[in-house]
């Protein structure tokens, strides 16, 4: 036997092993469901965009990867719960933060009104400060003058 | 540009004369398969498919599904790109039905346009590197020849049979596409010489001479393996 046919009998064995290369179990029991899925998809969208092909054809191809890749499935569930969980924290943090004060408008700034006055003001004209709350310990309530309290000598009469 | 040829009459790029003539040509060991006649029961399928019915073209799918398949797989070294291949192969041969007037059969038919369809995809395929290779079955490992070829007392016995499946594959990436489907259809599926002439639409002597440089040029990039 030449050395020839001795290596192409070796490289002969060795392409045993493509024939036994077999895709994922079942692969076969859908395929032509899947062929005939989109024939008719196509006789019924034959007008659909291109986009929509695209991203139909996109869209089957990472199914099939999740179905003959499981590992690929899990990396995809896991990412996405991994930013589920982000976000549910981002909202939380977001949620305890102190609400963010704004400066006034230099314009009312600059006009000396006492406090309790300003709080008046406020209170009967809200648009003028675009409905944002200031951050102080000034409440509207302060300028509303509290009833004095008086000293009440009060005597029960006696019974007879 | 994609080629959009039609099914019937291809002047596909096998028929392209061979650039490098091998050194010596071997022998047919065998004598070539007689074509077989084709089905009636097929042509009947064929025929209700033309019309129309879908349920005979699933049965005709069926039949030729695992072959193409494999076909286009061993082309492409890669699962997904094998699936949607062989999916719209099967689309545009139900789509040119009509064209289809019976004079090989409609496996023959349809196979060739399944390798149109690929050899087009691989000459605008980007990344030639990447494979996403289908498991090996449980039997692999009790193959006579796979067992006697990992067992010798050679460097290949540190290696096993994933190790050389990807070499296996790595090194039929780098035939080009009318070497690499012949050595498919012949060496990996068995084919005859006059059936791959049919499907490649050139003469026996052209498939015999791309085999014998196809398999030169494999033991060279497996010559570690096959000591």
């Amino acid at each position: 036997m030449s050395p020839d046919k001795e290596n192409f009998e070796l490289l002969r064995r060795l392409f045993a092993l493509k024939r036994h290369e077999q895709p994922p179990p079942g692969y076969f029991n859908s395929f032509s469901q899947q062929v005939l899925f989109r024939i008719r998809a196509g006789e019924l969208g034959a007008d659909s965009a291109p986009w929509e092909n695209w991203l139909t054809s996109k869209l089957q191809r990472l199914w099939l990867a999740f179905e003959t890749k499981p590992i690929l499935a899990g990396v995809f569930g896991a990412g996405v719960c991994a930013l589920l969980i982000s976000g549910v924290i981002y909202s939380e943090r977001m949620s305890s933060a102190p609400p963010v004060a704004f400066a006034p408008e230099p314009q009312a700034a600059a006009v000396p009104v006492q406090m309790a006055d300003r709080s008046l003001f406020e209170s009967a004209n809200p648009s003028t400060m675009g409905g944002i709350p200031l951050q102080s310990s000034v409440s509207v309530f302060d300028g509303i003058p509290m009833p004095q309290s008086k000293l009440v000598n009060w005597s029960v009469p006696p019974s007879n | 540009m994609p080629w959009r040829l039609a099914p019937e009459t291809l002047p596909m790029i096998m028929t392209e004369p061979v650039r490098r003539k091998p050194s010596k040509v071997p022998e047919q060991p065998a004598a070539e398969v007689a074509p077989a006649p084709v089905p009636v029961e097929e042509m009947v399928l064929v025929k209700r498919a033309r019309l129309g019915d879908l349920s005979a073209y699933d049965e005709l799918v069926r039949r030729y599904q695992e072959r193409i398949y494999a076909t286009l797989y061993h082309m492409t070294s890669n699962h997904e790109d094998a699936n949607d291949l062989a999916q719209e192969a099967f689309i545009k041969a139900f789509q040119a039905l009509k064209s289809f007037k019976g004079g090989s059969s409609f496996y023959t038919w349809v196979y060739r346009i399944a390798v149109n369809k690929t050899i087009n995809f691989l000459k605008q395929r980007k990344n030639k590197s990447q494979m996403s290779l289908d498991d090996l079955d449980f039997n692999a490992e009790h193959d006579p020849d796979l067992v006697a070829l990992i067992s010798e007392k050679t460097p290949r016995r540190e290696a096993n049979l994933a190790e050389l499946q990807e070499k296996l594959n790595a090194a039929m990436q780098k035939l080009s596409e009318p070497h690499r489907l012949v050595v498919t259809l012949h060496d990996v599926q068995g084919l005859s010489h006059e059936e791959i002439a049919k499907i490649m639409d050139c003469n026996i002597g052209t498939v015999r001479s791309r085999l014998f440089y196809a398999r030169q040029q494999m033991q060279a990039y497996l010559s570690d393996y096959l000591k």
